[in-house]
């Protein structure tokens, strides 16, 4: 498939390829999602600090410089770098309680937006997208309050994910695994069960 | 084998050796030795091997911050009648991979010789010299190459790659030899510019390359001078090495006290 996708692309003459994605990570749902960049060569890498909002994988705190893309996001990249092609891969951060939720997140995908389209030079009209990010936020909120008020999450759970609201991105260390591993099973739990009421009320 | 290799070329080969190195080696040795060969003599690329059947491609790795890709390709430098391979170590079907690449360079390319580039961690001091160890399928094979100030070597565990490629290509009748430099052990997570050109050195004279390996002992000076700058500043750290230098050998403790010193003087893992 990515072959495919490469030789359409390189018909057309295209020099670069543009992946997207989600990254899962510890960020409330009322910050601004950053952009995680992954090029597929260390021209690009040197580029892409140049990028507003804009992180590599070894300027995110305790992840090293190392990780993974899974699917086609991941493979177009090194397909490309086997043909020569430059490719990156544009990764918009998500809170990772609400990662199974069955709504969009469009924040995180604005962020992705104003990443390529300064890169690209163009000109789109965001303002619906950050409507619609600041509705969905509000929605979470509610939804979060009610979950809190039934105390359906425990309330050291809402503790560990109010903490977050405070934190700057930079700043995401206190959270460890374990703590964050007993919000998702929460979370995740909760989703399973009400997911269509979830829903509705979205 | 039509599946398998991607042609871009076609070159006429006389009677050349395989070089085979290896992605990922510890003191990033192997990759090194053949980047920096391929580079000097100008091999150039024509062959790929098709990556589906031999690893995992339900994503990519990022390492370095760079998304990563297997890859296994074959150059010929006309001029000095060598051809390199270089390639990630397969994740599956290991034995059809090396008979492939052994297939490929016994009937196409008509390699008459195989070597392996890889190292071995030692528990050795930066300031020694290292050794190269060679491990041979054919005695006759291991006679040409005495003069050539290579080591035997005994070894009982699980075949390395270049181990199974040897074994392979002696059951085509291949003559090869497998080589193993030395590296300290607290220089295998970063490079170790000495045996790299240690390697390099034996391919030059054996193939009469005549090299210019001077940025070579540059690179080594530099690195050397940083870590005498760290001896200086870290007397525990003197001691180790100092005891490497007498041929002492160190606890796990003092090991890995080390290790962690210079990987974090030299700033290893950071591009």
């Amino acid at each position: 498939m990515a072959n495919l996708v490469l030789d359409v692309a390189e018909k057309f003459g295209c020099r670069r390829v543009y992946t997207s994605g989600a990254a899962v990570t510890k960020i409330h749902h009322t910050a601004k999602p950053r952009v995680w960049a992954v090029p597929n060569n260390q021209n690009l890498a040197k580029e892409i600090k140049q990028y507003q909002n804009t992180i590599l994988m070894s300027e995110i705190e305790g992840r090293g410089d190392q990780g993974a893309i899974t699917g086609l996001n991941g493979l177009l990249l090194g397909v490309a770098r086997k043909r020569g092609l430059e490719a990156v891969c544009l990764m918009g951060e998500i809170p990772y309680y609400l990662q199974a939720a069955p709504w969009p997140y469009p924040k995180a995908s604005k962020s992705v937006l104003e990443v390529i389209t300064g890169i690209l030079g163009l000109k789109v009209d965001l303002s619906a997208m950050e409507e619609l990010g600041q509705k969905i936020e509000q929605q979470i909120e509610d939804f979060l309050e009610s979950l809190y008020n039934t105390e359906a999450i425990p309330p050291e759970v809402r503790d560990e994910i109010e903490k977050l609201r405070y934190i700057e991105p930079t700043e995401l260390g206190p959270i460890t695994e374990e703590e964050q591993k007993k919000i998702m099973e929460h979370i995740d739990e909760l989703f399973d069960q009400g997911g269509r009421t979830d829903e509705r009320h979205l | 084998m039509k599946d398998i290799f991607k042609f871009s070329q076609q070159p006429k080969f006389e009677n050349p050796s395989l070089i085979v190195g290896w992605n990922k080696d510890a003191g990033q040795l192997s990759p090194r030795v053949i980047e920096y060969l391929n580079k000097k003599i100008n091999g150039r690329s024509f062959c790929d091997i098709e990556p589906v059947d031999f690893f995992s491609l339900v994503g990519v790795a990022v390492e370095k911050d760079i998304a990563q890709f297997p890859e296994g390709k074959f150059y010929y430098c006309e001029k000095s009648d060598l051809v390199i391979f270089k390639g990630s170590e397969p994740e599956f079907e290991r034995y059809r991979f090396l008979d492939a690449v052994s297939d490929l360079a016994q009937h196409h390319c008509r390699i008459k010789h195989l070597y392996t580039i890889n190292s071995t961690i030692s528990s050795i001091a930066h300031t020694n010299s290292r050794k190269i160890f060679a491990v041979f399928n054919k005695t006759e094979f291991q006679k040409e190459l005495r003069g050539y100030d290579l080591e035997d070597m005994n070894w009982q565990g699980t075949p390395a790659i270049s181990s199974y490629l040897l074994w392979v290509a002696q059951r085509k009748d291949i003559p090869g030899v497998s080589l193993w430099t030395q590296i300290p052990f607290y220089l295998a997570a970063g490079e170790d510019f000495q045996a790299i050109k240690q390697t390099l050195s034996f391919l030059d004279n054996r193939f009469n390359l005549e090299l210019d390996l001077k940025d070579m002992d540059e690179q080594t000076q530099s690195q050397n001078a940083k870590i005498d700058q760290l001896r200086q500043e870290d007397t525990e750290i003197n001691r180790c090495i100092g005891a490497l230098e007498s041929g002492l050998s160190l606890s796990e403790e003092e090991q890995l006290g080390l290790i962690k010193a210079v990987s974090e003087f030299l700033e290893f893992g950071k591009s």
